[in-house]
């Protein structure tokens, strides 16, 4: 097939109905599956590998074609590529269309009456010179845009042509930005304590990459210096601050602040904070006097007379382990010194032993022994390499102009016809006429022949 | 600052018996073609706009940020906007007058649901310190008063096809109907994506990522290629009338969802702000 049909046919496929109304059910369907499937954007290692063990059937489905990681699947990137192409092919033929509504020379110059009760446009015979007509147009906010032998055309608001083509080329460019955002974006998350270090390399709590994307390697040993979260008297967090460094084989390679709103940018690599809390380090102490040291994060309860909770495994410890985390032993303040835990150990999930626990203080919870040695903080980071953020800016712009354009301007045409000596005019509207006969009503008695 | 929630419930209630008499004369006036009565809802309104929007300044002033935290305020900020939009656009297109005979009810209705989610200060996370979020904010309601001019245009189409209502008159024709619904549809598709992307722009700067697959992105995203596909069965496949109307008001229920429900998920970032 020669070059030239084989182009013909592709164009057509991507502008056939069919094409369009297929890749919409694909995506949605993908968009579904990406919601009832759990991801591993959102979910735990921990929680997908049970997720994994409790629907076997699907299990290998999961692993075979990235049911876990739908949108950075080659099978979507490829879904969202031809839905690209097929808009960027319409976008051509629409921009062929603006040109041609904008300068061209074969649209028709005469109306039937009827039309304007259909709300297209009418035609209609003027007293006024052709002189006389384009001053009084061109006062009334139409351009000249084209001239044919014996027809002059003048359009009010002639870039409204082209709000569909900029409305369509802002999608193109933010579906564009995306997909270059899903192909090679790099992302981790980890949660660290105040003075804990986390080196290149180590294994991320969450992690996720684009297929042309290897996985997030840091460039240098990052080490929390200090966690300090500020509360409002409602107790609503006020804003969150992370004191951090950055530490490569030879030196400090700098001390970092971020707070919410206010990221830091390092070698390409940006640092967003995600969760934060206290990390409380407990030891247990079983009757043989083997000591297990812990240490619990846990989330940041939402006031400061309620409590948050979780639920952990420690190694050696042979029961769950259920936390109850009060900010303030004495409910009075979010950030206090002396916050109180409460530990209980279940088997089969019967409580086995609970018990109270201030900083500094011990307690007997079944035949162990639980001290809590001390309080600190601990923060959940997230680390970003992206390309293509620039692109979803720029879309918001073209799309806000090209709405603006489409529907708020909508382009009229009034055409003069010199006819046998005498003067014609046509007007029409291109979208929505109806809205304005009344433009053409005004036109028609100011100009029209009694 | 039990005094200012009082002083804040207490001017909305003031604006609520306005839009609530605004609606019953405008009904009055719709259906027994009585202008006087029209005229003098479209003033209660008026009034009832400058004393919520007073409400909204005042809430604002005392729990310093914009009306995006509590369902309350959002519910509140949300009615006042739909009115506005209706009122702006009333002045650009008077046609659409008839409009109000949806909207009125819809909005008073709107900020009573508010009200009875009893008003707290809820203060503001730093993560909602951001113009992108008040682009995000406003475009949706701006697209939220758009949708319910074109629902209405919608189930006007349908009543004035399938009845013979008398007040119907009043409407311009039924061509003419149904083309207000297809332009505000538009006008919506437009400022749902503007708000979608502001969104985007505002989730990247505060948490490294411009599109989650949140259940409140994957819905917003779901109700603007609905009315995208509405859009594009109405331009190239000659979808028109009645079965575009129903279309419409199948795309309105998915707004819904989208706007009111999915931020009640909890495993959503937005519920962080919307309980």
């Amino acid at each position: 097939m020669p070059a030239n049909r084989q182009f013909k046919a592709l164009r057509k496929f991507l502008l056939s109905k069919k094409t369009i109304i297929a890749l919409i059910i694909l995506i949605f369907t993908a968009i579904i599956t990406g919601y009832v499937f759990p991801q591993r954007f959102s979910t735990s290692p921990a929680d997908l590998w049970k997720w994994k063990e409790t629907h076997p059937f699907w299990a290998p489905w999961v692993r075979r074609i990235g049911l876990d990681h739908v949108y950075t699947t080659p099978w979507f990137a490829i879904l969202l590529l031809v839905f690209l192409l097929s808009l960027i092919t319409s976008l051509i033929e629409q921009t062929k269309t603006s040109i041609r509504k904008t300068y061209g020379k074969s649209i028709p110059l005469f109306f039937p009456e009827s039309f304007i009760t259909e709300g297209k446009g009418g035609s209609f015979e003027s007293a006024r010179s052709e002189e006389v007509l384009t001053k009084a147009i061109k006062k009334e906010g139409y351009f000249q845009f084209a001239e044919g032998y014996n027809w002059t055309r003048f359009t009010k608001y002639p870039w409204g042509h082209w709000g569909n083509v900029l409305l369509h080329f802002g999608i193109v460019i933010a579906i564009a930005s995306s997909l270059l955002i899903v192909l090679t974006q790099q992302r981790g998350v980890v949660s660290l304590v105040e003075g804990e270090s986390f080196a290149p390399g180590s294994d991320w709590t969450l992690e996720t990459h684009g297929i042309l994307a290897k996985e997030l390697v840091l460039p240098a040993t990052l080490r929390i210096d200090k966690v300090i979260p500020e509360f409002w008297e409602t107790d609503d967090l006020k804003q969150l601050t992370t004191e951090f460094s950055f530490i490569d084989s030879h030196s400090d390679a700098g001390s970092f602040k971020i707070s919410i709103n206010k990221v830091v940018n390092y070698k390409g690599i940006r640092l967003y904070q995600k969760d934060f809390g206290p990390a409380l380090y407990v030891t247990f102490i079983d009757k043989d006097g083997t000591v297990t040291r812990s240490i619990l994060l846990i989330p940041v309860p939402s006031r400061r007379d309620q409590a948050s909770y979780r639920d952990f495994t420690v190694t050696s410890v042979p029961f769950k382990i259920e936390t109850k985390y009060f900010a303030d032993a004495r409910k009075k303040s979010m950030d206090s010194l002396d916050p109180l835990l409460v530990l209980r150990f279940l088997k089969s999930g019967r409580v086995v032993g609970e018990t109270q626990l201030r900083v500094g203080e011990s307690g007997k919870i079944g035949h162990y022994t639980a001290n809590l040695v001390s309080a600190s903080k601990w923060v959940s980071l997230i680390f970003v390499a992206v390309s293509g953020m620039s692109g979803i800016y720029l879309s918001f712009f073209v799309i806000v102009l090209g709405g603006v354009l489409h529907y708020f301007t909508p382009p009229r045409d009034f055409i003069i016809i010199k006819s046998e000596g005498r003067i014609l005019v046509s007007w029409r509207g291109t979208r929505f006429t109806r809205f304005y006969v009344d433009e053409y009503e005004r036109l028609e008695s100011a100009f029209k022949k009694t | 600052m039990d005094n200012s929630i009082a002083i804040a419930v207490g001017i909305n209630w003031i604006a609520v018996i306005f839009y609530v008499l605004a609606t019953l004369f405008n009904t009055y006036g719709l259906i027994f073609q009585k202008e006087k009565a029209e005229y003098i809802s479209y003033r209660l309104v008026t009034v009832g706009l400058i004393i919520h929007g007073g409400a909204l300044v005042y809430w604002w002033h005392v729990v310093g940020h914009g009306p995006y935290m509590a369902r309350y305020e959002v519910l509140s900020s949300n009615a006042w906007m739909v009115l506005l939009m209706f009122v702006i656009f009333k002045r650009f297109f008077p046609r659409i007058a008839a409009a109000s005979i949806i909207i009125f009810p819809a909005a008073f209705l709107l900020v009573a649901l508010g009200l009875f989610y009893n008003p707290q200060v809820r203060k503001l996370p730093p993560s909602l310190r951001s113009i992108w979020l008040v682009f995000h904010v406003l475009f949706y309601k701006i697209a939220l008063g758009t949708i319910l001019i074109a629902v209405a245009f919608s189930v006007f189409y349908i009543l004035k096809k399938r009845t013979r209502i008398r007040w119907l008159n009043k409407l311009p024709d039924i061509e003419a109907i149904d083309l207000f619904a297809y332009r505000f549809a538009g006008f919506g598709f437009t400022f749902w994506a503007i708000a979608m992307l502001a969104g985007s722009i505002w989730a990247y700067q505060s948490w490294g990522r411009f599109w989650a697959w949140d259940p409140v992105e994957t819905w917003s995203l779901i109700t603007w290629v609905a009315f995208g596909i509405y859009l594009h069965l109405r331009r190239f496949l000659g979808l028109r009338g009645e079965s575009a109307a129903y279309f419409f008001i199948a795309c309105f229920i998915i707004s819904l969802v989208a706007i009111f429900f999915t931020p009640l998920i909890n495993s959503s970032i937005h519920s962080e702000y919307f309980r």
